[in-house]
């Protein structure tokens, strides 16, 4: 946006947020496929054999043990990769932390009501609501994001350095990794399909892999609240 | 008990503490002997370690005079080992015979199988990176030998044979049995510890658990995992019928435009 020149886009996503979010999909990519066949190994096995096979050419050992161990390594490698880009990111967010757009709005019932009433109008009666940056989903899935997250990170910090914790410690830490994969399971369709398949939505995505930048007229139509805030600032 | 299911009874009141099942493990099994130190309660090592499958324990029991009680302590071979399910590469098998045994060829030593044990068995090696217990000597069993344990032992406390013959026996002769029935968690296990002389006193002068379990493993396994899988189906479906609901929207979004142009 800039002062005099009619604004005509609005920066949505900050390069750094931009540089995560693309890192991200890696780690988590590298997280999913090795930890399919450690969760569910009747289904996804063959993701172990696929590793271990080619490396028992020159390891050797059982195929699918080597594939399964392989597979761990990889997804404490993407673990130690994931806190690398989180570090910067996290400080960038902490010091912006009075521009997030994720705080609640209010916090009474009926402020939250109507907050579900926007989902259902926009989501299942395809309506315009009146929402700023972000809706009530979208705000409750960055915060669960966040803590299941972090939840991941301190149950696989205990699995991976075990030899320092109690054995019940181990067991809470493997439930809760458990439990996080399944959000995740249940949180990452949801974000991908609203985001990709949802063709109304595709300024979003360009927005986040290229640019950064919503035209205002999206902003006007998708996110009133936040056309205003902004508009408002300007005038 | 399944046809071919075998057992080791340890009489409780016949042994003597001699150790003579230990060594024969080690020298069985050619795991290396470890440096102890003292241990006021006369068991050595105090607890199993990764080259030590099987201990004595030795526990006084309280009362005019004071009696010992010695206790063999190895794994249980449970008939539905949590270790063995609890194994992400499938490398402990529970062979017909209701020997649990765990491949080093292939265990990661992820020690999965040690969070999922409720008598505490499994140790893990940290230089093999690999977990070990006790074998049921099935390399023995498989060739009509008795475990090497139960060839050492001087006074028939330990006896190795059918199942359901040698409980039955023990059973029929009035003694108290902790193995034949155990809980949901472990089913039954293959060594079957028996008394009449500590009669109603067996479980608790031996530290043999009434109910073994694992409630955070069985609540992930029977809650977590099943709703988990449950929750993300019925996400994938239901994204699936709002992605044909959005486009018949769409669709009849752009009749309706079309419509409206041409009036």
């Amino acid at each position: 946006m800039t002062g005099e020149v009619e604004m005509k886009e609005v920066e949505a996503f900050a390069e750094n947020q931009i540089w995560f979010h693309k890192h991200l999909i890696h780690f988590m990519a590298a997280f999913i496929i090795t930890g399919l066949p450690q969760i569910w190994p009747e289904w996804f096995g063959w993701i172990a054999e696929l590793l271990g096979y080619p490396l028992n050419v020159v390891i050797p050992g059982d195929p699918y043990s080597l594939g399964i161990a392989v597979a761990r390594w990889i997804h404490r490698l993407a673990a130690v990769g994931l806190t690398l880009v989180l570090i910067p990111f996290v400080l960038k967010q902490l010091a912006d932390i009075k521009k997030w757009e994720i705080w609640p709005e209010c916090w009474s019932a009926s402020c939250f009501n109507k907050g579900v009433k926007n989902l259902i109008d926009y989501y299942l009666h395809k309506k315009h609501v009146e929402v700023g940056k972000y809706n009530l989903g979208q705000k409750a899935w960055t915060w669960l994001a966040a803590i299941t997250l972090f939840a991941m990170g301190v149950s696989g910090f205990v699995m991976w350095f075990r030899g320092f914790f109690g054995e019940e410690a181990w067991r809470w830490a493997h439930m809760i990794h458990d439990a996080g994969f399944f959000v995740f399971a249940i949180m990452l369709p949801v974000h991908v399909y609203l985001a990709v398949l949802i063709p109304e939505h595709k300024p979003m995505v360009s927005a986040m892999f290229r640019t950064g930048k919503l035209p205002l007229e999206f902003v006007k139509e998708h996110h009133p609240n936040w056309y205003k805030k902004l508009t408002g600032e300007k005038q | 008990m399944a046809a071919g299911e075998k057992v080791i009874t340890v009489n409780v009141d016949k042994c003597i503490g001699c150790r003579a099942c230990q060594v024969a493990c080690h020298v069985w099994n050619n795991t290396p002997a470890i440096y102890t130190g003292f241990s006021p309660n006369f068991t050595n090592p105090e607890d199993l370690t990764p080259h030590t499958w099987m201990i004595m324990e030795y526990k006084e029991i309280p009362g005019d005079p004071v009696a010992w009680a010695f206790k063999k302590r190895q794994c249980m071979h449970c008939s539905n080992a949590p270790c063995a399910h609890a194994c992400p590469v499938g490398a402990i098998e529970v062979h017909p015979n209701g020997a649990v045994v765990i491949n080093d060829e292939k265990c990661i030593g992820c020690r999965y199988c040690i969070e999922a044990c409720p008598y505490d068995v499994p140790r893990f090696d940290p230089i093999k990176n690999k977990v070990y217990k006790c074998t049921f000597c099935i390399d023995r069993i498989q060739n009509g030998l008795e475990p090497a344990c139960v060839a050492a032992c001087p006074t028939g406390t330990l006896q190795f044979g059918d199942y359901d013959e040698l409980v039955g026996k023990y059973k029929s002769e009035g003694y108290e049995v902790y193995g034949d029935k155990v809980n949901d968690y472990v089913g039954h296990t293959h060594y079957v510890y028996v008394t009449k002389r500590w009669k109603g006193k067996l479980k608790e002068y031996f530290d043999l658990p009434a109910d073994p379990r694992r409630p955070v493993i069985e609540f992930n396994k029977n809650v977590v995992r099943p709703i988990g899988w449950g929750l993300t189906g019925l996400t994938l479906a239901a994204l699936a019928a709002h992605f044909v609901f959005w486009r018949a929207k769409r669709v009849e979004e752009k009749k309706e435009k079309k419509e409206g142009g041409k009036q």
